[in-house]
């Protein structure tokens, strides 16, 4: 029977993006909160513990735990990020068992990353050897515990996180402050905040474990699949890198600068800077929060409903209404948090004398404070609007949106710096103004031309017969020459 | 006529070079064994002292080994791939291309076909090649926008997921073929519509050549049965009792195309050459016109079987069934027929004669009811075996296919005497009982029977075992008629001058080849 007429039934399969891809947009939430973590417990630290061992001991403190998570985000992140992806790839391809796997190959690749980051920090600043030592530690147990919370992300067990989260928080402050009232230098403090870490680790893990129990067959598969996964989504991978880069560069640039001053174990900060901008950047919980909520709810509903409308064989008028509730919905919601997160950091910006004077921070302080509050606002629009490009599984463009904030809050730190201490805090505002609004364009535009997208533009079944072709191009490359004797039976003119 | 096995690998060979005849094949040589493929090895092998170059339409590119070598006679082979519209997808904004004519022609000749819309998709391909490559355009929003044009057109209520995909296999193939660069050739000769038609007929009007088309199953059908029986089309709109409903489904989509196509290539072709009259009804009704269809049946080499002794009076009775053992050949008929012929020739052997492992589902089956009849020392399932060292021991031949075209076994059987019994499929008739214009007519050289009919194949196959004067008559009136009309050489020598006629009207009438 001569005719290409078998060939249809493999076009009909639609594979679809959406189920793995809106675990990646979660994480990129989720990823924005652990920095929050960090700055939460050490303004509490802070608050609780300065009237007992005095400023100075509570600044090396201070200073460890902030480059414990600075290295360790920084390090982790596209560790997390391509572990989340692959953990999401391997639950829609109901493959649970490789979960745990992934998890121990996820932790191996972490603690490889920290360890560059670390021998890096420690080379260019030469610490005490005690607090060298707990730096390592902590890093180490941080970078596990990010990897760990992506993992919950991508389950999302939101509840079991924010109970390991709380439980190691209060472990966390009542240790450090146990470590301070006995009598123990910062490394001490840095021990006690050590062990709330571990609870968080093992609060994380546990869920982790509990929820996918089949045990590792080859101990090394998981970190294999992840260098492989490095490689696919390279995109998400340098995405992430670069966007936690950027949450920090301004700091780094600033610990750089002539507004740094060394600690007594020789780290490096910025008072002026730092504590401003810390407090600035608490806004965005609420806000960030609220996004979740939203997201987990109207959003979700709506974005599984579009799909849903595809793959149920919907008329195109049908997917265009689907498509209208889904963008519809979703501005509504970014513009209502939006709006609240406005008004929370306005309340900052009127507040910021009194709070400086509260924190007993410097008066200098205070445009520092209010323009990163002003900042905060459009770093949540970003936030936001990147994460949606990670829900259509636009990782180009999330690339490069990321790519375009750090080169941003780098070029803009850089000028501020240069041009003196009223412009402090102006780079960090402008470029999140910039990169809010061009991560708002481009996740307008993917809703606007989502019908397009979804079919054509980003589907991964048509880049998938442009990757036959090369595979085909390759077959006849290596099949040249060779001969293959002819299999015909010799019946087969009497019975075809 | 199959291709001797042997080393054999689609060589590589120059290219551009031209040949006599350009073969446009679709779905089989040179990589599925068998049928249409083993008569296009059989054809360029009975015209050596032509060349030919061959477009082989294949979805993909394969790394299917190909199953039969070029013989020396073909300078060419080159392969089109239907399904492959590679390129990464560009999310770029069009750039003021206007697709509203190209959707309008590409809507009107899939729903319609012909000549004249062929020409008009062709001159807005032409026409937008210059500012857009089919490839970038195929995976641009200019396809977003053209398929949303044709959607809203064709089935505006049915699902769109399917709409998408089978838009983009139908335009895909459909570009793919108006893209290839032809072979430069005198004649060119497809083996089906289908897309190898749109290619004959797009060869057709850009050279003037003289295109030739030999169908062995009608295409058309063969794609239709396919769709009815693929349960991955769901009918997505209801249309419960109400069958005159409009809205199109997708099948319909799929349907309409592949006859507008099959219309494109009986209007482009000046021959339409089928194995048996019978074919021409779906021809003419896809709008054949009656002045170019003619009929070159099959032939089979007869010297292999002339010699052969017969089975004779006193050998155990015996009807073979000569054929896979796959549902369409209903080989249960066959055993039903053997249970009742059992009980007025007790001593009967049925053979079963073919390969038993393509669908060991219906093979299992067919061995279950020989056992829950009985039958067990009466039919018999041999699997491959050379017919020509079992043809001495059968007195009588069937077959109980479903379907048909031209089956080689009848003539097998005829050119070694033995009497056929088959169903009324394909060209059964044609051969059993003589074309209406034979002269002088032959005679009956066996029965014909309904389809799925034990009762009717068993009452046949009697009257020929238990009647030895009107089996050696049939038998011998077979053989006559296989010998005359169905000969290999006869076929090729039909070809030869249909050949020689075509390439002498391209010498005179034919465009100068664009260089």
């Amino acid at each position: 029977m001569a005719g290409i007429g078998f060939e249809l039934r493999k076009l009909a399969r639609l594979e679809t993006i959406s189920s793995v891809a809106a675990a990646a947009g979660h994480a990129a939430i989720i990823a924005a909160g652990p920095w929050l973590f960090t700055i939460f417990s050490l303004a509490s630290i802070t608050m609780l513990a300065q009237p007992i061992i005095g400023l100075e001991v509570l600044a090396t403190f201070r200073a460890v735990v902030i480059y414990a998570f600075a290295i360790s985000l920084v390090t982790t992140a596209p560790v997390a990020m391509v572990a989340t992806r692959l953990v999401a790839d391997a639950l829609w391809a109901r493959r649970p068992g490789e979960v745990r796997g992934l998890l121990f190959g996820a932790y191996l690749w972490a603690l490889a990353a920290v360890t560059v980051g670390l021998a890096l920090v420690v080379a260019v600043l030469r610490p005490a050897q005690s607090l060298a030592m707990v730096l390592a530690l902590m890093t180490a147990s941080v970078a596990l515990i990010w990897v760990t919370l992506s993992f919950c992300g991508a389950v999302r067990d939101y509840a079991g996180v924010t109970r390991a989260f709380l439980s190691g928080l209060l472990v966390a402050l009542a240790a450090t402050v146990a470590a301070a009232v006995a009598g123990f230098e910062a490394a001490g403090m840095a021990c006690g905040f050590l062990a709330g870490l571990q609870i968080i680790l093992i609060g994380l893990a546990r869920r982790v474990l509990a929820t996918f129990p089949q045990p590792i067959a080859d101990p090394l598969a998981g970190a294999r699949a992840i260098l492989h996964g490095f490689a696919h989504y390279r995109h998400l991978a340098l995405g992430a890198l670069a966007g936690t880069i950027g949450v920090w560069i301004d700091k780094w640039m600033f610990w750089g600068s002539t507004e740094s001053e060394a600690v007594a174990g020789g780290f490096l900060h910025s008072p002026i800077y730092d504590s401003a901008m810390f407090i600035a950047s608490l806004a965005i919980i609420p806000s960030l929060a609220a996004f979740v909520v939203r997201l987990e709810t109207d959003f979700f509903e709506r974005y599984q409903h579009y799909y849903a409308t595809i793959k149920s064989h919907g008329t195109l008028r049908q997917i265009e209404t689907a498509r209208v509730r889904l963008a519809g919905s979703t501005l509504d919601s970014l513009t209502l948090v939006t709006v609240a997160q406005a008004g929370i950091c306005a309340v900052l910006v009127l507040a910021a004398p009194s709070i400086i004077e509260l924190l007993g921070l410097q008066f200098r302080q205070v445009s520092i404070l209010r323009y990163g509050a002003l900042g905060v606002v459009f770093q949540f629009v970003f936030i936001a609007c990147a994460s949606m490009l990670l829900f259509f599984d636009r990782r180009p463009l999330y690339l490069a949106v990321q790519a375009l904030f750090l080169a941003l809050v780098a070029g803009l730190t850089a000028a501020t710096l240069w041009l003196g201490e009223d412009y402090y805090g102006v780079g960090y505002f402008a470029a999140c103004v910039i990169a809010g609004f061009v991560a708002y364009r481009v996740a307008d535009s993917t809703f606007d031309r989502l019908n397009f997208l979804t079919f054509l533009g980003n589907n991964p079944s048509i880049e998938a017969s442009t990757a036959s072709r090369r595979r085909g191009l390759l077959a006849r490359l290596s099949s040249r020459g060779r001969r293959t004797p002819g299999t015909a039976a010799p019946h087969a003119s009497s019975t075809s | 006529m199959m291709a001797a096995a042997g080393p054999s690998s689609a060589r590589s060979l120059p290219q551009r070079r031209h040949a006599d005849v350009c073969l446009i094949v679709e779905g089989c040589y040179p990589y599925v064994p068998g049928g249409v493929s083993a008569w296009i090895d059989w054809l360029m092998r009975t015209q050596p002292d032509k060349t030919f170059s061959i477009v082989v339409l294949w979805p993909r590119p394969t790394s299917q080994p190909p199953r039969y070598a070029l013989p020396g006679n073909a300078v060419a082979l080159d392969h089109l791939y239907l399904q492959d519209f590679g390129g990464r997808p560009s999310t770029r904004l069009d750039r003021g291309i206007e697709t509203g004519a190209l959707a309008d022609a590409l809507a009107r000749f899939i729903a319609g076909g012909g000549i004249a819309l062929l020409r008009a998709v062709m001159g807005e391909v032409a026409r937008l090649r210059g500012r857009v490559s089919l490839e970038e355009l195929f995976n641009s929003p200019l396809a977003w926008s053209l398929v949303q044009r044709n959607y809203a057109t064709a089935m505006p209520f049915g699902s769109f997921l399917h709409y998408f995909w089978a838009w983009r296999a139908l335009l895909g193939g459909l570009f793919a073929t108006l893209e290839f660069p032809l072979p430069p050739a005198s004649v060119y000769h497809t083996i089906s519509t289908g897309y190898a038609g749109v290619l004959a007929a797009r060869a057709g009007i850009e050279t003037g050549r003289p295109v030739l088309l030999t169908e062995h199953g009608i295409y058309t059908n063969e794609r239709r049965i396919e769709l009815l029986m693929a349960d991955w089309v769901a009918d997505t709109i209801d249309k419960g009792h109400q069958l005159d409903d409009p809205r199109a489904d997708l099948r319909d989509m799929w349907i309409t195309a592949f006859e507008a196509y099959a219309r494109t290539c009986y209007e482009g072709c000046s021959e339409v050459v089928t194995l048996f009259s019978d074919n021409q009804r779906a021809q003419r009704a896809l709008g054949a016109e009656r002045g170019k269809l003619k009929v070159i049946a099959n032939g089979i080499d007869v010297a292999r079987f002339r010699a052969l002794p017969q089975a004779g009076p006193r050998d155990r009775p015996t009807v073979a069934l000569i054929g896979r053992v796959v549902p369409i050949k209903d080989v249960k008929s066959f055993i039903g027929a053997a249970r009742l012929l059992r009980a007025r020739i007790p001593d009967l052997r049925a053979l079963v004669i073919g390969p038993t492992d393509e669908d060991p589902g219906y093979f299992a089956e067919c061995v279950e009811l020989v056992e829950a009849l009985g039958l067990g020392g009466c039919v018999e399932f041999t699997g491959t075996v050379n017919v020509v060292d079992i043809m001495p021991r059968i007195h009588v031949a069937v077959l109980t296919s479903l379907s048909e075209s031209q089956p080689l076994v009848v003539l097998e059987a005829g050119a070694a005497g033995i009497p056929f019994v088959a169903t009324d499929v394909g060209s059964c008739r044609e051969i059993i009982e003589g074309r209406a214009d034979e002269s002088p007519p032959l005679g009956p050289g066996g029965i014909v029977t309904g389809l799925v009919a034990p009762a009717e194949i068993a009452d046949a196959v009697a009257r020929l075992l238990l009647d030895p004067a009107l089996r050696l008559a049939y038998g011998d009136n077979l053989r006559q008629r296989v010998n005359r009309s169905y000969t290999s050489a006869a076929a090729a020598g039909t070809y030869d001058a249909l050949y020689r006629e075509l390439m002498a009207r391209a010498a005179d009438g034919g465009a100068p080849w664009p260089a």
